[in-house]
């Protein structure tokens, strides 16, 4: 009877063992070029390598969404965009970490050149300017915009039309939008269909942090070691990156769906699906991004700062609350 | 009938109308208890606070919206939507219903025509109104039209359709016009069930707006809570839904009340 019941508990431990390794964690990544490193590691397996058991859900619609999904620990680790994270941390209360950078800029202004010459011209009445919504990245961009060519704020914004990339790529190609804020790829894509790069992150805010690592502190505190082995997946990428950028853009446009040569982003939004990327693009919208790992804490705070001026978050923080302390 | 039999009667009548009145109205227990629960449960960190935070919090985010002006200059930009297109599309649908109902040509005329667009939900046709009249002021009010007139037009129909055939034989009989058995006779008996359609539709336009702000217009209820959700401003969000709440329930009571006073004679 003892040996049948120490059997037992042998195959509970077991099966209890195999259980908790095989839970992989959640990991959402921006379905965009932003995120090629994230793509790079899982295609390269430096994650495997490291031991991480990861799933990625390449597909979040909103930071609400995103916020939701981490606090059911659906996702405990995403790659995206710094504004984003902030507000996932001061307006959501989850308590995250940024454990490292993965590009600067990558976002930008296409306009239609035979209506918009100049930055001025965007206080133009009557004019279609398409923006994603109050609190994303780009949009915290068009606010830097104003700003630095201190354009008229309410005459700006009265030209706003708030909609997701896709959306305003749709809207440039029937003829609905005169210019777009908009991230990359997005933005060299608007290339495509006739309009011109006004101005580009690197333009508006110089060392603008684009994306970032973030994981949840309760991981963090639980498996302290999976930080280390994220930022070394993550820099190693983002250097092979550098290395090899026809290869990245490859092993990004295979993500993409890749038919023919052409690549359908049809995982991020069926809207996306109605789109053409091809390779040229993504290669050009590349190389408008500077991928690193490199994160300082110096850049973040004016962010954080900026985004409490901007009323996105009731009060400004620390950057050292939000930043892991061991990069 | 005495005068005091009178007096009894008319005692009755007023406090059968108090008493299905006060029927009506919400228990205001449960919602405190509700209140209550929700503030343990915020506060004990049951759920994350930025994804409920407690009332008190949204109490006095509500605070800071009304002192600020965004609320009221959001709910003011809704509240003229929802007047202006829900009684256009209400007072044509009583007016075109009545026709229908009180003249069987032209409800021949127009019957297939509402029961193919009457099912139609509001916001289905959205798409198509923002391909006619373009993403402006105009769009709201045509969707919150739509929204409510065709179950105005149909409760209307229905209503003087189903007046009994016998008072309005009864006042051929003496001689009566048909405008004056219309206005007299046949609106006054179908007005419970017209009450009913412009009841049902002052709500519905509140849902129907606030998606509509959400979808394509960058002012309003709607559209403020889109940017509460872009930000995660929880508090912000519950504020809205909490003020469309109300405004429903105003909505609804006010024609509540137009019906009890208009139909007195029930």
């Amino acid at each position: 009877m003892k040996k049948i019941a120490g059997l037992l508990a042998v195959l509970i431990l077991i099966s209890a063992c195999q259980t908790k390794r095989e839970k992989s964690i959640g990991m959402a990544v921006e379905f965009m070029n932003h995120a090629a490193c994230a793509y790079v590691a899982r295609e390269k397996g430096w994650f495997k390598k490291e031991g991480l058991r990861l799933s990625a859900y390449e597909s979040y619609v909103t930071g609400m969404a995103l916020a939701s999904a981490m606090v059911r620990e659906d996702i405990q680790i995403a790659y995206m965009c710094l504004i984003p994270a902030i507000n996932v941390y001061a307006n959501a209360q989850i308590p995250i970490k940024i454990l490292a950078g993965t590009h600067k800029y990558g976002y930008g202004l296409a306009v239609n050149p035979n209506k918009i010459k100049n930055i001025n011209d965007l206080q133009k009445r009557g004019l279609n300017i398409g923006c994603v919504r109050e609190g994303g990245a780009v949009d915290v961009l068009l606010h830097k915009a104003m700003d630095k060519y201190h354009l008229n704020k309410a005459k700006v914004l009265k030209n706003i039309r708030r909609m997701n990339p896709p959306k305003q790529i749709l809207a440039i190609k029937s003829g609905k939008l005169d210019a777009a804020f908009l991230p990359e790829q997005w933005a060299t894509m608007a290339e495509d269909y006739g309009f011109k790069m006004l101005l580009t992150a690197k333009d508006v805010w110089p060392r603008m942090q684009g994306s970032v690592l973030v994981i949840k502190d309760d991981l963090l505190k639980k498996r302290p070691d999976i930080a280390k082995k994220l930022i070394a997946a993550t820099e190693k990428s983002t250097a092979w990156i550098n290395a090899n950028p026809i290869q990245a853009m490859n092993i990004v446009s295979k993500q993409m769906q890749s038919t023919k040569g052409v690549l359908f982003p049809a995982k991020a939004a069926k809207l996306a699906g109605k789109l053409e990327i091809n390779s040229k693009v993504l290669s050009r919208s590349m190389n408008r991004m500077d991928y690193t790992g490199n994160i300082s804490s110096e850049i973040i705070q004016s962010t954080i700062d900026y985004m409490a001026k901007l009323g996105y978050i009731k009060k400004s923080f620390k950057a050292e609350e939000i930043l892991y302390d061991k990069i | 009938m005495t005068k005091s039999e009178n007096k009894t009667a008319k005692y009755n009548l007023k406090s059968s109308r108090a008493s299905s009145l006060n029927d009506s109205k919400p228990g205001f227990i449960p919602i405190i208890v509700l209140l209550i629960l929700w503030e343990i449960a915020a506060r004990c960190d049951f759920v994350s606070k930025g994804l409920l935070p407690p009332f008190t919090e949204v109490l006095s985010q509500f605070y800071e919206l009304i002192k600020n002006g965004i609320l009221f200059e959001n709910l003011a930009k809704s509240i003229i939507r929802v007047l202006a297109g829900f009684s256009m599309g209400a007072l044509l649908g009583i007016l075109t219903g009545t026709v229908m109902g009180w003249n069987k040509y032209i409800d021949k005329l127009f019957n297939p025509l509402i029961t193919v667009f009457y099912p139609v939900p509001a916001l289905g046709w959205l798409p198509i109104l923002i391909l006619y009249i373009g993403i402006g002021e105009a769009l709201p009010i045509a969707i919150i039209f739509i929204c409510s007139f065709f179950p105005v037009c149909y409760n209307t129909v229905c209503g003087i359709k189903n007046v009994d055939k016998n008072y309005i034989f009864a006042a051929k009989t003496m001689g009566a016009s048909n405008i004056r058995i219309l206005k007299t006779i046949v609106f006054p008996l179908a007005l419970p069930t017209i009450f009913t359609g412009l009841r049902l539709e002052a709500g519905m336009a509140w849902r129907v707006i606030i998606a509509a702000e959400m979808v394509a217009i960058p002012t309003g209820i709607g559209a403020l809570m889109m940017r509460a959700e872009s930000l995660i401003r929880m508090d912000i969000i519950i504020v809205c839904l909490l003020v469309l709440s109300v405004m429903t329930f105003i909505f609804e009571r006010f024609f509540i009340r137009i019906e009890s006073v208009l139909t007195k004679w029930k």
